[in-house]
């Protein structure tokens, strides 16, 4: 039996984790989540922000992690747009744009009083090296120097939402959702420590430790991490989306991969004491 | 001088942005800025560069019909029809497509968004149409009998082929299924070798059981339950010991170890980091590090 298990065959783990995994989503298991203090910061920010305030949102991330990222953008626009603020958008990262399109779209149409070009705004992409440095830099001069036209290519000074806006320094935050470099570095090193803008950021479960420090410090003033700061996030909104659907997937499949280590960990001690060297 | 001149740009290029960023003066800020332009347009070119360079490799692995040659002629055809797809009609641009009046009746009782209805203005002059904006319409000085209005109605449309296409059925699922492969071999790779051979490698379990634990909300249901198990036996164990029941003792302790161990290691790595790259760069401005500019 302990030589099964210790050769067991990876797709018999696959299988396990493909079952937590699918299970939780398809009965729609929900688990209440616990508040985060790192998300409440940045809620309680955007709460209290008197209306019209505007709020910038990097877009930094592609499909590739768009579970984690994509429901952020989604419950931060819900809480923006409820409270009457302003959104501009814009990506270091092309694929970006179409990220926060598809972000706009899907929350919108709940608010049907919100117009482009008024309430809110996809300024586009801006291409430069990999640190982010740069474009940020220009972010923070001169907006309209980096997006002359929006990503529905009309001239960017035409549109009302810009009339208020000429660099990142009248943003009451800006947020950056990124899924690493060009992101969050670049805006705590040019906005916050040369211009004290306000920053906060969504980033993955796989990079959220690296943050800590800047949250830590204060350099981000809210720290999103993975998708359970989106749930968090989403439960402060109160907007049933697809993280908090997550969470139960994820807390499952947390839970197999504990009890897989627990078994190895207890095979490990098992065959140590009885001395018989078979891990290598 | 081939050298000394790329040296003498390299030098003013970070005293100014060093000064910029010390110093708030509105002439370092345009210079600075100017700067910043450059790096992004020379930036491009290095994206072209790139582009020439990937293509050169993957070609010559189909001419010489190389090991999986035949994924580098997925690669150059993907390249090529996404390219094709942009350069025609442009990533997420919309079009607006005329539309006849009875579609947009029915598009309007529908409610489908995107459609509109726009009139444009015409002069006539000498009986041939030429269109004008709205303030030349409305001059005085033009007799009605030289204005004329047609309505033209319209529905926005988004680029199939880059949009809906590549983007949404090609590009989204693909990265998505990418990153969500490392869920499976995480697991595997953790069941393989996660093991406590050593005290290093045990706090490392013990603090990813923790964490794993604690964030997510199934943590306080297992706080829960080890709570209802061990609280009896600790009262018994210390029974003048204060104990303070909370099912969210896995999350609070997750939130420890991210705030004081995690955050202290990492601010390590990245002042460490930093002075080495302050190093670098101090080198490169000075002109003691020449790589940057070739061998010749």
């Amino acid at each position: 039996m302990l030589d099964f298990i210790e050769n067991l065959d990876r797709r018999y783990v696959f299988v396990l984790i493909a079952l937590s995994v699918a299970l939780p989503l398809i009965f729609k298991v929900t688990l209440p989540m616990p508040d985060d203090p790192q998300v409440k910061t940045l809620y309680d920010y955007i709460e209290n922000l008197k209306p019209g305030s505007q709020i910038a949102i990097s877009f930094d991330y592609d499909p590739s992690s768009e579970p984690e990222l994509h429901p952020m953008a989604i419950a931060l626009l819900h809480h923006a747009f409820r409270k009457k603020h302003k959104v501009l958008s814009f990506a270091l990262y092309p694929a970006g744009p179409s990220m926060a399109n598809d972000a706009f779209a899907k929350v919108v149409k709940h608010f049907p009083e919100v117009e482009y070009g008024k309430d809110y705004i996809n300024l586009g992409f801006y291409y430069g090296p990999n640190t982010g440095l740069n474009q940020v830099a220009v972010f923070c001069s001169d907006i309209l120097r980096a997006f002359p036209k929006d990503e529905k290519k009309k001239v960017t000074g035409t549109y009302p939402i810009m009339s208020g806006f000429r660099s990142l320094k009248d943003a009451a935050v800006v947020i950056s959702l990124s899924a690493g470099d060009p992101g969050v570095p670049a805006y705590v090193s040019e906005a916050n420590a040369k211009h004290g803008i306000n920053v906060a950021a969504g980033v993955t479960a796989v990079s959220a430790p690296r943050f800590y420090a800047y949250y830590n410090s204060g350099q981000l003033m809210g720290l999103l991490g993975g998708l359970g700061g989106a749930a968090s996030y989403e439960s402060f909104v109160k907007v049933k989306g697809k993280a908090l659907a997550g969470m139960g997937a994820q807390s499952f499949a947390h839970l197999v991969i504990i009890l897989l280590i627990i078994i190895s960990n207890g095979i490990y001690l098992i065959r140590k004491r009885s001395e018989e060297p078979r891990w290598s | 001088m081939k050298r000394e001149i790329p040296l003498l740009i390299t030098f003013f290029s970070c005293l100014v942005l060093i000064l910029d960023f010390v110093i708030k003066n509105e002439v370092l800020a345009r210079l600075a800025a100017a700067i910043n332009d450059y790096v992004s347009i020379l930036a491009t070119f290095a994206l072209v560069l790139g582009l020439a360079s990937l293509f050169g490799v993957h070609f010559n692995r189909i001419y010489k019909k190389r090991e999986n040659w035949g994924f580098s002629v997925v690669l150059v055809l993907g390249f090529a029809f996404s390219l094709l797809a942009y350069c025609l009609y442009g990533v997420e641009k919309e079009y607006e497509v005329p539309i006849p009046l009875d579609r947009y009746e029915v598009l309007s009782k529908a409610g489908e968004a995107q459609v509109r209805e726009e009139t444009v203005h015409y002069l006539l002059v000498d009986g041939r149409e030429i269109r004008v904006g709205q303030e030349i319409f409305e001059l005085d000085a033009i007799g009605p009998e030289h204005k004329k209005k047609k309505v033209f109605y319209y529905q926005v449309h988004s680029n199939y082929w880059f949009d809906t296409f590549i983007f949404g059925n090609v590009f989204t699922p693909l990265g998505a299924t990418m990153f969500s492969l490392l869920a499976f071999f995480m697991a595997s790779a953790a069941f393989r070798a996660f093991r406590a051979k050593s005290i290093p490698a045990t706090l490392l379990l013990v603090s990813a059981f923790f964490v794993m634990l604690g964030r997510v909300p199934i943590g306080a249901f297992v706080g829960q339950w080890l709570e209802f198990i061990l609280l009896p036996i600790a009262t018994l164990i210390f029974p003048e010991a204060w104990i303070s029941p909370s099912n969210q003792w896995f999350s609070e302790f997750a939130g420890f170890i991210m705030n004081v161990p995690n955050t202290a290691g990492q601010r390590a790595i990245m002042i460490g980091a930093a002075l080495g790259m302050v190093a670098a760069s101090l080198r490169i401005w000075i002109g003691l590090e020449k790589e940057h500019l070739g061998r010749d």
